[in-house]
């Protein structure tokens, strides 16, 4: 395999979140059609530098290799994407890969997205369908509205819109497009928008929607090309009405 | 769990609704179309008088003079609402990490320069409160028995004769123009008027077409009064009363 074509990629790595970051360069054979993936697991096999030092394999994470789960979202030359689902023929070498920036590191490529989860578990993203007797069957849906809740449900929770948003960073905790994606998709299912004022509630604080900035980075980051943006618009009028109404009520 | 939200409720009921940051958010984003950007449309109107010589002018600026209890409402209906905007638009602007190197979309770009415009509108603002308004009570302290002269047709064109006075208000005029239009814009968002990618993106062209007449009527006024008032000084007249055109 001698005088072939190769990669070379360039690895930000991080013991931990505390622990101060440094590159490592790599050179791998170059075989058609491989993605990014497929490079860290090659470099996996044999973990020495590019000027020959062995060093640790990189951390990363993975699970469906086919861009569904979200879980290996990371900076690819400065921008995010999927690693699995991300071509090398389609980057400029070296291709640099960093963690997501607006998470905490966990090791090396790896960060903890448990934020996202969390902010899930307050907008209540669930239809509440548990009762003490036989709810029986829920209302219909139109399919016009099927299909376009839809779009929102095939959120995977990779973290793309939080990293690509302005408005997202250490000193804010904008709860970020994905979970405003969410709160548009329960509150438009029949049985969900009974409690639609709870998820509203959620969103309605100095984190919520008010947060954006309008800067619709999300849209354009979202591996699912998820409407994000008219999810964001939508919540604002929801969100205001809310709080008239609350407002005129009493309580 | 402690985030779920009947107890996020609780805490935002017993801080009291002044507490609540939505309605302060609100306010700043409202407080930008009315009365800011109300009254910024009007001043555009009133100041595109100049076309019309300093005879116009001077009686536009004598009727707005002359509104009663204009102090009052200068003060509530002007300087409270652009201070309360600014210094919650500067909070903002702080709190917004900007990223334009790695990703240079247009909205991204609009982002940016929504904040960067503002911040250029409030300098611009500062100063030309200060050359107009306040001066006019400055002289009126002074005990001075025309404090008007400090914003006649006159004093004007002497002002935008001045190549960096005039250089300033042509980057204040465009910076404010486009704060509001692009704002109009984030506001329909804000408020859920414009929903739709699509509605958002013709509600952008239409915002783009206000900010060029807008701008434009600007511009227009003070070129006017720099060309008479590079006249005035080419021909030494300098009669407080009005000019000769
Ligand atoms: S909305 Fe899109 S970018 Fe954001 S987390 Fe979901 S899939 Fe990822
Ligand atoms: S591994 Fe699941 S999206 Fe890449």
């Amino acid at each position: 395999m001698s005088d072939q074509k190769t990669i070379v990629l360039k690895i930000k790595r991080r013991a931990d979140q505390e622990s101060p970051a440094y590159w490592e360069e790599f050179e791998i054979p170059y075989r058609p059609a491989m993605n990014v993936i497929s490079c860290l697991m090659e470099i996996r096999k044999n973990p020495v530098t590019r000027d020959g030092k062995a060093t640790s394999a990189p951390v990363w994470e993975m699970n469906c290799l086919e861009n569904v789960c979200g879980s290996c979202t990371m900076l690819m030359n400065g921008k995010v994407g999927q690693s699995c689902a991300t071509l090398v023929d389609n980057l400029t070498q070296p291709i640099s890969l960093e963690p997501m920036s607006k998470f905490p590191t966990i090791k090396d490529l790896a960060v903890d997205r448990s934020r996202m989860f969390a902010n899930l578990k307050k907008i209540r993203a669930w239809i509440p369908i548990d009762g003490t007797y036989d709810l029986g069957p829920g209302p219909r849906i139109a399919e016009r509205d099927r299909q376009e809740a839809y779009e929102f449900a095939r959120c995977m929770t990779c973290g793309s819109c939080l990293e690509a948003c302005p408005q997202v960073s250490e000193h804010s905790n904008f709860i970020g497009p994905a979970a405003i994606g969410q709160v548009r998709l329960f509150n438009s299912h029949p049985t969900g928008a009974m409690t639609k004022e709870e998820r509203l509630e959620a969103i309605s604080g100095a984190d919520g929607v008010t947060s954006c900035g309008n800067a619709q980075n999300c849209v354009k980051a979202c591996p699912k090309q998820i409407p994000l943006t008219e999810a964001i618009a939508e919540m604002n009028r929801d969100v205001t009405l809310y709080k008239f109404k609350q407002f005129f009520r009493g309580k | 769990m402690a985030v779920a939200s009947p107890e996020n409720k609780e805490t935002t009921r017993a801080k009291g609704r002044l507490h609540d940051p939505y309605l302060w958010h609100r306010l700043h984003s409202a407080s930008g179309i009315f009365p800011i950007g109300f009254f910024l449309i009007q001043h555009l109107i009133a100041n595109s008088y100049a076309l019309r010589g300093a005879g116009a002018y001077n009686t536009v600026i004598r009727v707005y003079g002359g509104l009663p209890f204009v102090a009052v409402l200068e003060v509530v209906l002007i300087y409270i609402p652009i201070l309360y905007h600014s210094i919650y638009g500067i909070w903002i602007t702080a709190y917004g990490q900007s990223n334009l190197t790695r990703y240079s979309y247009g909205r991204n770009w609009m982002y940016f320069m929504q904040r960067a415009s503002g911040i250029i509108a409030f300098f611009y603002i500062g100063y030309h409160i200060w050359n107009t308004s306040l001066q006019k009570y400055f002289l009126l302290w002074q005990g001075n028995p025309n404090p008007e002269q400090a914003i006649s047709y006159h004093a004007m064109a002497l002002q935008m004769a001045d190549p960096l006075h005039f250089w300033i208000q042509v980057v204040g005029i465009v910076a404010v123009v486009f704060h509001f239009t692009n704002g109009f814009w984030n506001f329909c968002i804000r408020w859920g008027l414009t929903i739709s990618a699509r509605s958002q993106r013709l509600n952008q062209y239409g915002c783009w077409g206000l900010f060029f007449i807008f701008a434009g009527m600007g511009i227009w006024s003070i070129v006017h009064l720099r060309a008479d008032g590079m006249r005035a000084e080419l021909t030494q007249t300098s009669s407080a009363a009005g000019m000769v055109r």
